[in-house]
């Protein structure tokens, strides 16, 4: 792994906040603030431009700007900076997982220059200030526009207890909710909108900040779902809300701003009191039982994998997890009512201190 | 002379839960799971058992022959070893020690007084491997760099 004195990643950061507020000097300075759990950031950007475009994806998360910040975020693009900006420190042969650039332990300043994006997220961890740098707007992909910031949040809001994890979560506020685990194409997306059109709660479909000093607690972190042509047919009211580029790329899922649309179903937080496996098999949805080591093994790789940032150490959280609270599969059928039948068995079952009905759910059955 | 092990600690993350271990590379994307006898294994060698140590302590709560214990306790770490969750610790062979290596949850206990054992048939234990996120572990698509101007310019459009 490359030294972050050998990329000169200090000087590059002081550089780059000097970078920062001449775009914001050039194109206006606009600040927000965001509240995750109990965590407040601020955020400060060069433009309007990429201020609608963040204050969009993180519209729940909004909060009058009063008080001090947990930690700030300047945010730029590199086509607003008077005479261009800096190029990089360091090589492409450097970046290591993820493009995470330094990092070992107690690395003051760490980069994550991402591929495809080529964001570029910086952290001061002594200082709890952090710089995220596009190229611009118009060129970021769509996963960025509908989830920017994902780095940064990791950095700013990870903690021994809390952490962002690859996950969905939906449920009511009087029962909880379940945790939806598992990699990308596995269904917790099916089961995320299932859920929210048969009325019950939407922490997330995709990514959630999960709090795990006590028993354990799912945070909304987007307002937006990401809905592949599969979702799209699968759910057509909600397919009509969506929205997608101009000219999309081969793949690119369609948005649906969740609390812009369906503002009350948004939730801040569920606590989570079962983790849900979902799994794409086709006629009617049934769960199954299934073991702590499943919820894990559901639950880790995806997120340590898609956010190696800390060497790993969630999968202790998350294990914790999977210890607290009882795990199930879910096959996921052809009809979505029966998945939100699927977990209403669930936190019913829960609730009541006794397993859930494993036989399969038919149409009939379902709210 | 038995060669001390060590887990890979600075690419490797792992936890036992409910009898059943997650294996994590972080350097290749690959992911792997343990359970059983396979688990018990690993949590004796996480401890910090040599080998032969391990394969004593398996032999003794099953109704299998100590050679065939012997036998599947090596190929697991050899496998362990070609995956690189497992490396040979640095310094000289010892015989029958190992190195320390860092805790896993739910370890048992090395070599600690045995409990009044249930013995159980002996099922060799098997490695899971799951390579499906391995695209994770991709540096930079190809097809992201502009190819005249190089990493890290995107291609334009």
């Amino acid at each position: 792994m490359l030294k972050p004195a050998d990329a000169g990643l200090e000087s590059f950061f002081e550089a780059g906040a000097r970078e920062q507020a001449a775009a914001a000097a050039a194109a206006g300075e606009h600040e927000r603030m965001l509240r995750f759990a109990d965590c407040r950031l601020r955020l400060r950007f060069a433009g309007s431009a990429l201020t609608d475009l963040v204050t969009t994806a993180f519209a729940p998360r909004l909060v009058e700007d009063s008080g001090t910040a947990d930690a700030t975020i300047g945010l730029w693009e590199e086509s607003r900076v008077p005479g261009g900006a800096q190029p990089v420190s360091w090589t492409e042969a450097d970046r290591g997982a993820r493009g995470l650039v330094g990092g070992a332990e107690g690395d003051r300043v760490v980069a994550i220059h991402e591929a495809g994006s080529m964001a570029l997220t910086m952290v001061d961890r002594d200082a709890g200030e952090l710089l995220y740098r596009i190229p611009d707007v118009a060129s970021l992909p769509w996963w960025e526009r509908a989830a920017p910031l994902r780095a940064a949040l990791f950095l700013a809001l990870g903690g021994p207890h809390r952490h962002l994890v690859h996950a969905g979560a939906v449920g009511d506020q009087q029962r909880g909710g379940v945790l939806l685990a598992g990699a990308g194409g596995s269904g917790k997306t099916t089961v995320a909108l299932a859920s929210l059109e048969a009325g019950m709660s939407y922490v997330a479909d995709d990514y959630l900040l999960l709090d795990t000093e006590a028993a354990p607690v799912a945070w909304n972190m987007f307002g937006i779902a990401k809905l592949d042509a599969g979702h799209l047919a699968r759910f057509p009211e909600l397919a009509l809300e969506t929205t997608i580029s101009a000219e999309p790329v081969p793949d690119e899922k369609a948005a649906l701003d969740v609390h812009r649309v369906m503002p009350r179903a948004l939730a801040s937080s569920l606590p989570i009191r079962a983790v849900l496996v979902p799994r794409i098999r086709g006629g009617h949805a049934r769960l199954r039982p299934a073991s702590a080591g499943e919820a894990l093994l559901a639950l880790a790789p995806s997120t340590t994998f898609q956010m190696p940032f800390d060497g790993g150490r969630v999968i202790g959280a998350l294990a914790a997890v999977a210890r607290a609270v009882p795990a199930f599969a879910l096959d996921v059928g052809d009809d979505p009512s029966e998945l939100a039948e699927a977990v209403d068995r669930v936190l019913d079952a829960v609730a009541a201190g006794r397993e859930p009905a494993f036989e399969p759910i038919s149409a009939g059955a379902a709210r | 002379m038995a060669p001390k092990l060590t887990i890979n600690p600075q690419n490797v993350v792992h936890e036992t839960i409910d009898g059943e271990t997650i294996l994590i590379h972080l350097g290749t994307g690959t992911y792997y799971s343990l359970d059983g006898v396979g688990a018990k294994i690993w949590g004796l060698l996480a401890a910090g058992a040599s080998q032969s140590e391990v394969a004593t302590d398996v032999a003794s709560g099953t109704d299998a022959d100590t050679a065939a214990v012997e036998e599947a306790v090596e190929s697991l770490v050899e496998e362990l070893l070609r995956e690189e969750l497992l490396a040979l610790a640095p310094g000289d062979p010892a015989p029958g020690d190992a190195a320390p290596a860092d805790s896993a949850s739910e370890s048992p206990s090395l070599l600690a007084e045995p409990e009044p054992a249930v013995v159980v048939s002996f099922v060799a234990p098997v490695l899971r491997k799951y390579t499906d996120m391995q695209e994770f572990m991709l540096v930079d698509p190809i097809h992201d760099v502009d190819v005249d101007a190089g990493w890290p310019h995107v291609k334009a459009g």
